[in-house]
């Protein structure tokens, strides 16, 4: 089981320059810790546009930073928007590679296409192309990089023949992944051999059963030798431990609560747009949508890691057991937690937590 | 910070859902249905939106008309609503600003049974090939818009969602959710273009600053609609995560 940090970089109303920088300084901070805590990933999102929720509107220069501030932990960029309109695909190719020299081969690329009017109607996007645009940039991205020369004519960008510089450290290239959210999205990850991302939250058997669905594909797949089938599945979770768990409860609920509210926000392609694009509303704001009925405490939704490390050995298992890779946490939402009490969590479960689950030997709660 | 609305309803722009309140839903009226949605300013459409409901970030207008068709049981009528989209707690609704109904006995009946408050308007709908184009004229023109090069896409592409409007209840003001079941047999797509819109007279004299700015997307439909009893209230001035109740339960 492998454990990571989900960057969003929420910073709440005003966002004033203080509080933005104190965002991003606090975030470093975070991830730093988390690499030498052990944590596997820190990812580091790409939005625009989206007030109080996500101010990471450059992922790839935080991430220069992290490359630099970090010593071993894996760098996910992700996701990169794959729209025209929002990052050509050469600048994309560019910009893994050199973060991957920089990081001495530590990125992860991760690839996805907005769900939000927010931000493809910022930039005129087409909601109509974003798949055929996704499919295309994951389909040749990886040609860039193992091609002496590249070009392409195609649906949603064409180039002339180029040398695409430079080249990412590893090979045949950095794992790539893809957002998956909506219901069927796992289906094209699985047959292009891409790596799920899970962006949303949702309750353990409808997991479950996608979940089979993606391996029994991916199992079966035969890719070029320039490709790198990445065949791993990671959630989205909140983070709160606490030896007292009626506290976790507590802060962990104000965290979903306020993720949620920021999240409430943005502006969903599907709610406006009328495109068979975007037939769900994707994204992360599902946690109103948690399974009906389940035991879980006030405010925190089903299968979230809050409360005692006890506990959330107890969650992680049930993740694990339907066949989930790994968890990325969500581990503070526009500063509603205190900076020290983020980190004292993010410690308390490495100490606690960490050394039953890396060891492979799985003990449960309580016994 | 919540980024809420900040208006106060005014209980003159208000229906008084009354205790003659429709508990059986509508027969299902045939009806084509035009739906429109824009950009809107984002902090003109805070200024319009009670406590209780946060607006979206960018704002969006949403104007919707249908007209029922001369086989329903109170004969053919025509209605245009304008609002702006926001959200009560999670959930996705449009919070009417103002409505406009072409026959006086149909507007009545709206408001007694619904607490939906209208203005009798002249209304047009007129269908051509390349553009289906509404026109709403009160003493002058208060509406025209237009949906630009109709094509057609699966009805379940489509999504309308409830609807909220302010009224006075019991004395005091809430918000009451206005619930529509479509039955789409036919729908198409295309580009809403606002040609002239009085923000005055659709937001009842609060605003002259709503408007239309990016064009998002339009759809026409053929529907059968049904208008549900209403069965949500919201109290309209508690913050962040909507006060929803059960009409039923504020009743006793």
């Amino acid at each position: 089981m492998k454990f990571g940090l989900f960057l969003e970089l929420s910073v709440s109303r005003p966002a004033t320059p203080e509080a933005e920088a104190r965002v991003f300084r606090h975030s470093v901070e975070d991830a730093v810790l988390a690499d030498k805590l052990g944590f596997d990933h820190v990812w580091v999102v790409e939005h625009h546009f989206l007030a109080e929720y996500s101010h990471s509107g450059a992922p790839e220069v935080l991430l220069g930073a992290l490359a630099s501030a970090t010593e071993r932990i894996r760098l996910g960029h992700g996701v990169v928007v794959c729209v025209p309109e929002i990052n050509h695909p050469v600048r994309v190719a560019e910009r893994i590679a050199v973060l991957d020299i920089l990081s001495n081969g530590r990125v992860d690329f991760g690839t996805g296409r907005s769900s939000t009017w927010t931000e493809l109607g910022g930039f005129y996007g087409d909601p109509d192309r974003t798949k055929q645009s996704w499919s295309e940039y994951v389909e040749n991205i990886p040609r860039m990089w193992a091609s002496p020369l590249f070009s392409h004519q195609g649906v949603t960008f064409s180039v002339p023949e180029r040398q695409i510089l430079p080249r990412p450290v590893q090979q045949p290239h950095p794992p790539m992944w893809v957002a998956v959210s909506s219901p069927g999205t796992e289906i094209d990850a699985a047959e292009r051999g891409l790596g799920w991302l899970g962006v949303n939250f949702s309750g353990y058997d409808a997991l479950a059963v996608r979940i089979q669905k993606y391996r029994a594909i991916m199992d079966g797949l035969e890719l070029d030798s320039f490709r790198h089938k990445n065949n791993t599945v990671y959630t989205v979770n909140f983070l709160y431990c606490h030896e007292d768990a009626d506290y976790a409860a507590e802060r962990g609920g104000k965290l979903a609560t306020e993720f949620q509210y920021l999240a409430d926000q943005n502006l969903h392609t599907r709610e406006v747009v009328v495109t068979p694009s975007y037939p769900t509303l994707g994204g992360i704001p599902t946690v109103a949508q948690r399974d009906a009925g389940s035991e879980k405490t006030k405010g925190v939704p089903e299968g979230a890691c809050v409360g005692s490390p006890d506990q959330i050995v107890e969650i992680i298992e049930r993740w694990q057991s339907i066949g989930v890779d790994g968890i990325n946490f969500i581990i503070n939402s526009a500063e509603v937690l205190d900076a020290h009490e983020v980190q004292r969590s993010m410690n308390l479960f490495a100490e606690k937590v960490l050394p039953r689950l890396k060891s492979g030997a799985v003990t449960l709660a309580g016994v | 910070m919540p980024l809420d609305g900040v208006n106060q309803i005014d209980p003159s722009l208000a229906g008084r859902l009354s205790t003659g309140l429709s508990r059986r839903p509508t027969p299902q009226m045939p009806a084509t249905v035009l739906q429109l949605a824009t950009e809107a300013p984002v902090e003109v459409c805070r200024g319009l939106l009670p406590p209780a409901l946060h607006p979206l970030n960018p704002g969006v207008l949403v104007i919707m008309a249908y007209e029922v068709a001369a086989t329903a049981e109170r004969g053919s009528f025509r209605t245009v609503e304008v609002g702006i989209q926001c959200r009560a707690g999670a959930r996705a609704r449009r919070y009417v600003l103002g409505a406009a109904i072409d026959d006086p006995g149909i507007a009545a009946d709206m408001e007694d049974r619904w607490g939906y408050l209208s203005t009798v308007a002249d209304i047009k709908l007129d269908r051509r090939y390349e553009r289906i184009e509404l026109t709403v004229r009160a003493g002058h023109t208060v509406l025209r818009a237009s949906l630009l090069g109709p094509e057609p896409v699966t009805p379940s592409t489509v999504l309308y969602v409830a609807g909220l409007r302010p009224v006075v209840f019991q004395g005091q003001p809430w918000i009451a959710q206005f619930e529509r079941a479509f039955e789409i047999s036919r729908a198409d797509r295309g580009r809403p273009v606002v040609s002239e819109f009085d923000s005055q007279w659709w937001t009842g004299g609060q605003t002259a600053g709503l408007s239309a700015t990016e064009p998002i997307s339009g759809s026409f439909t053929r529907a059968d609609v049904t208008l549900n009893p209403t069965r949500f209230v919201i109290a309209p001035g508690i913050s962040r995560a909507a006060d929803t109740r059960r009409l039923a339960d504020v009743v006793g």
